[in-house]
């Protein structure tokens, strides 16, 4: 082997030995038994740009609107509803009987001629009870049944004619007839169908009287003896009105009492005070009769914590619910009796005391006069207690208490920080702070949410007259680390507390009003640092 | 449940380092008996006066790189803590570059012929090359593992993409002279057929999360261009492609041109420095191409929480979800079209020198470098050439690439007679210390050649004085 050999060689010996001398990574890497990792994650969460107005829309509560000033309410309602027009006037069934006896002369002619047409006007009361005048009606139900009897010796027909009932334009009329003469039974039938208009006022009363016209035709086939006879009983059965008009007396529609919760001063999470400047009460009529009403509130008391009722002041207990206007399909009218600071009633300084609720007794009845009515038609009252949010706010703290149980295990060790970060412009005059208290099982704390506490939320800068002159810009981060990120998984209760403090101008308290145009924007974003040492 | 997830996570682990850096062809630069040698520079004749490759087995190369990490760099981010053996992922993202890759090259020679005429030096061969070549960002994985909070807010995050496959065929004549046994000049032109590409451009995905409310901005682009001489890669309808596969291609469309530049300048008998810049080309693809591109180019989606405002939810909650999801598949909506594209093939550039200090025995460097997505991906090979008989040489080297210090690699040659073989190898110590290994290669191959000189000697005529005949003047003034 010469000396280049020898060279060649000694750097491939080199070579093999480097590398068997390498530190084998495969070795290190066969324990491997498990990962080490830390992550640190940000993410956006919501970003708010609402105003009131869509904010009420979006929850769409019941119990939130606005007045055309775009100032926020809050109102509590309550309905109740008189009886409808079909349960307040009754149609009852009736039955009325009629003779024809042919005159001497008609039996003459009868023999002379072969022939005779024997005709009769009949007149039928329908009137409904005493004090009430029905001229008109409009079925939508019921049944004529006209049962004849006749005893005769000959062949011939009777037709039995309602002159006041339309049907299809013309006079509703039912004809029969017999080939022999004998003891004919028989019954004439008329269903009414569709809308069929009833005048009742033909008859010489002037309303309530159904005309009847009977023609009996009899045509020569025996001995003209004197003991013809043809007997009617007429019977109205089931009959249903779409709308009656008259005098329909003056009956009651309703008369209620009953009381209404108001939830706001009453629930228990509330400490604190809130002063709604123009709190309202109204009651509201909502008339579909074409008759003009009377209503009366006999009750009208604003009831303390205690028990302790206030008469409110300064309203019309007794007034007219105006008629709903004729057409021809229903209507309606409302009406309202508007109880207010402005018109010198005690109620916004009633309402001041934080009542719990609101008592009430109100009547109604139909005055007399003529009008109509539909079978669908009533009264519907409704008593609101309106509060304006023009409002302020001592020390005002909502409180709740509940379990709580965050369904995280283990994997809450991996968690080492969570960040909140808000970016907040409030152009409404009310803040918003809330603290959460993490208790265990027996209520002690454990851990509270904001250390130190601070608002979530500023209100607006406001001007004396409580409008709002700008919106507040705030910013913050709520970090919370691994030893109280512990705490609060260990929690098993949780007492929420909002404060809502209203702006104040100068540093004093002043009404301030909510409008629905006033206008929220946050971002909120969260940051989350996560780190295992995971064992496989 | 842990018996079976540790040994899932080390086959994970050891399948993704087995991807091995970029190796090319290092040790046959200076093997100066192939006439393979003239791939890599074509100015570097071989030292016979004719040689004919074996058909279809005159050179045969596979080479695998991935540019990511190995395992001795994984084994850096375990963290032995008491009894346990931790890998920590956050220091795992150390083994990565800013932009890494993985690729799987493959190309064999059909023919191969050259002959020498006084000092012009003639080259033919017929050459199908075919790869594939994947980009991925660190990025991506610092997103997942190290997440965009904390330091990372305010920084964008550049999911950047790439991947291209081709398959095309190259017919390549190449030329050298040798201008007074001091400089050689060298090209070879080459015809090129392109049979295939797919090629994704310009594809990111760009994530910002803004410090001040944690909103994220993204933008994203990309362009995915297709085609085949073998028929619709991708159909109108969406259904499956069918490829007319034949032995040799006629009627290609998809043609282009490349040049290979050269040259070797002798300083002394002892020192010769060469250059080469290889693949300067292009493939015109116009035929079945299919081109996807982003529908909305470079569109910015910002996402700043769920929007509960009086313009969107409040409004129409179902609009505003539907325009959050229209935003979101418009920012990555594709058009279709068919035109045809250019692609450019992938440069080399090689810088070579060769310092004969004893008779048989050179030391050589090489400096390699190709550029790819516009960044300079560079190598630099030391080794050994020693050629102890006429009928053996050997070279031995070690390759500098990326941050693997370590990627010894060979290549040997065997002539007996007309009759030569060889065979080269980068890693070829990979078995011995896998945790190293970043990449491999290799290449085999079988040629006659003819007229080679009868000494191994150093030579001191004239290339294109040397008449053979057993004369001590071998082709080239140095080789042995």
């Amino acid at each position: 082997m010469n000396k280049i050999t020898k060279t060649f060689s000694l750097v491939l010996c080199v070579m093999l030995l480097f590398a068997a001398c390498m530190k084998d990574p495969l070795g290190k890497i066969k324990d491997i038994n498990g990962v080490r990792w830390r992550g640190d994650y940000a993410a956006p969460l919501v970003n708010v740009d609402l105003n009131l107005e869509d904010a009420v829309a979006l929850v769409n509560p019941d119990w939130v609107s606005s007045f055309p000033d775009k100032t926020l309410l809050i109102h509590y309602d309550k309905k109740h509803y008189s009886k409808k027009g079909e349960e307040l006037y009754v149609v009852g069934d009736r039955s009325f009987n009629g003779n024809i006896i042919p005159t001497a002369a008609e039996l003459s002619t009868l023999n002379s001629s072969g022939a005779v047409t024997v005709s009769r006007n009949m007149v039928f009361d329908m009137g409904p009870g005493v004090g009430l005048q029905f001229d008109s009606m409009w079925l939508k139900a019921g049944t004529f049944i006209s049962a004849i009897a006749v005893s005769t010796n000959h062949r011939g027909n009777v037709t039995v004619e309602f002159s006041d009932l339309i049907e299809g334009g013309l006079p509703v009329s039912i004809l029969r007839d017999w080939s022999s003469g004998g003891s004919i039974n028989q019954n004439l039938i008329h269903a009414v169908s569709g809308i069929e208009p009833l005048d009742l006022t033909k008859g010489n009363q002037g309303f309530n009287q159904i005309r009847v016209k009977v023609t009996w035709e009899l045509i020569k086939t025996g001995a003209v003896v004197n003991n013809e006879q043809l007997k009617l009983n007429l019977i109205t059965n089931g009959l249903k009105f779409r709308k009656l008009y008259g005098n329909l007396g003056q009956t009651g529609l309703f008369n209620v009492q009953d009381s209404m919760d108001l939830t706001l001063f009453s629930n228990n999470i509330l400490k604190g005070n809130i002063v709604f400047e123009d709190a309202r009460i109204k009651v509201h009529f909502k008339n579909s009769i074409g008759l003009k009403s009377q209503y009366q509130i006999q009750q009208l008391s604003l009831i303390a914590k205690n028990g302790t009722p206030v008469a409110v002041t300064s309203y019309n207990a007794v007034g007219n619910i105006a008629a709903a206007p004729d057409n021809t399909s229903e209507t309606e009218i409302t009406d309202s009796v508007y109880i207010t600071k402005a018109s010198g009633s005690n109620v916004a300084s009633v309402m001041k005391t934080e009542p719990y609720y609101l008592a009430y007794n109100i009547g109604a009845a139909v005055s007399p006069g003529r009008g109509y009515i539909w079978d669908s038609s009533d009264i519907a009252l409704t008593v609101t207690t309106e509060l304006p949010m023009l409002v302020s706010t001592k020390d005002l703290v909502l409180e709740d208490t509940s379990d709580l149980d965050l369904g995280i295990g283990k994997e809450g060790d991996y968690v080492e920080m969570i960040k909140f970060k808000m970016n907040a412009e409030n152009g409404i005059p009310l803040g918003a702070g809330v603290q959460c208290y993490f208790m265990d099982a027996t209520n002690k704390v454990l851990d509270s949410l904001f250390q130190p506490f601070r608002y979530a939320i500023k209100q607006a800068d406001i001007d004396a007259g409580g409008n709002v002159l700008s919106a507040s810009k705030d910013q913050w981060e709520l970090v919370v680390e691994k030893p109280r990120i512990s705490n609060i998984l260990k929690a098993k209760r949780l007492r929420t507390r909002a404060w809502i403090p209203t702006s104040s101008y100068n540093g004093n308290p002043v009404p301030v009003r909510i409008t629905t145009d006033q206008k929220l924007k946050f971002k909120l974003g969260a940051e989350i640092i996560l780190s295992a040492d995971a064992k496989f | 449940m842990r018996n079976f997830k540790r040994p899932l996570f080390l086959v994970v682990l050891v399948s993704a380092a087995s991807w091995l850096t970029a190796q090319q062809n290092f040790s046959l630069y200076h093997m100066e008996s192939l006439p393979q040698r003239s791939t890599l520079n074509p100015a570097l004749m071989p030292d016979c006066k004719w040689y004919v490759g074996f058909p279809g087995f005159n050179s045969l190369g596979v080479q695998a790189t991935n540019s990511g990490f190995n395992l001795n760099e994984i084994s850096k981010a375990i963290d032995i803590s008491g009894s346990d053996t931790l890998l920590n992922l956050n220091r795992l993202l150390n083994v990565f570059s800013k932009q890494n890759y993985l690729s799987l090259k493959a190309d064999q020679t059909r023919v191969n012929f050259g002959f020498r005429a006084k000092k012009h030096f003639f080259t033919a061969a017929i050459t199908d090359k075919a790869g594939i070549k994947v980009g991925y960002p660190k990025d991506l994985f610092r997103f997942i593992i190290d997440g965009n909070g904390g330091s990372n807010l305010g920084e964008t995050f550049d999911f950047r993409f790439s991947a291209d496959a081709y398959h095309y065929r190259e017919y390549g004549f190449g030329y050298a002279y040798s201008i007074k046994n001091k400089l050689t000049l060298g090209t070879k032109v080459k015809y090129l057929q392109g049979i295939s590409r797919a090629e994704l451009r310009d594809a990111y995905i760009k994530f910002r999360t803004r410090p001040e409310d944690y909103a994220f901005e993204i933008s994203g682009n990309y362009q995915l261009n297709v085609a085949s001489s073998l028929g619709q890669i991708i159909t109108a309808d969406g259904s499956s492609p069918v490829l007319n596969a034949t032995g040799f291609y006629k009627g290609i469309k998809n043609t282009g041109w490349s040049i290979d530049l050269g040259a070797e300048y002798a300083f002394t008998n002892k020192l010769k420095l060469s250059a080469s810049l290889l693949d300067l080309g292009y493939i015109n693809w116009k035929q079945n191409t299919t081109s996807i591109v982003a529908a909305n180019p470079n569109a910015t989606f910002v996402y700043d929480g769920f929007h509960i405002s009086s313009s969107d939810t409040a409004v129409d909650p179902a609009a505003y979800f539907k325009r959050l999801g229209d935003s979101l598949t418009g920012m990555f909506s594709s058009d279709t079209v068919h035109r045809s594209f250019r692609s450019t093939l992938s440069t080399e550039l090689m810088f070579g020198a060769s310092y004969a200090f004893r008779k048989n025995l050179k030391l050589n460097a090489l400096f390699y470098g190709d550029v790819y997505n516009k960044r300079l991906m560079g190598g630099l090979t030391l080794g050994l050439f020693w050629r102890p008989a006429k009928i053996f040489s050997l070279s031995l080297n070690n390759t500098f690439y990326g941050r693997a210090l370590l990627n010894p690699g060979f290549c040997m040659a065997f002539n007996l007679g007309a009759w030569q073989t060889y065979i080269s190898s980068e890693n070829f110590l990979a078995p011995l210390m896998p945790g190293s290994v970043r990449g491999t290669s290799f290449r085999a191959g079988w040629n006659f050649t003819f007229g080679r000189s009868k000494s191994r000697g150093i030579g001191t005529g004239d290339p294109g004085n040397n008449k053979g005949g057993g004369k001590a003047a071998p082709i080239d003034p140095t080789s042995i």
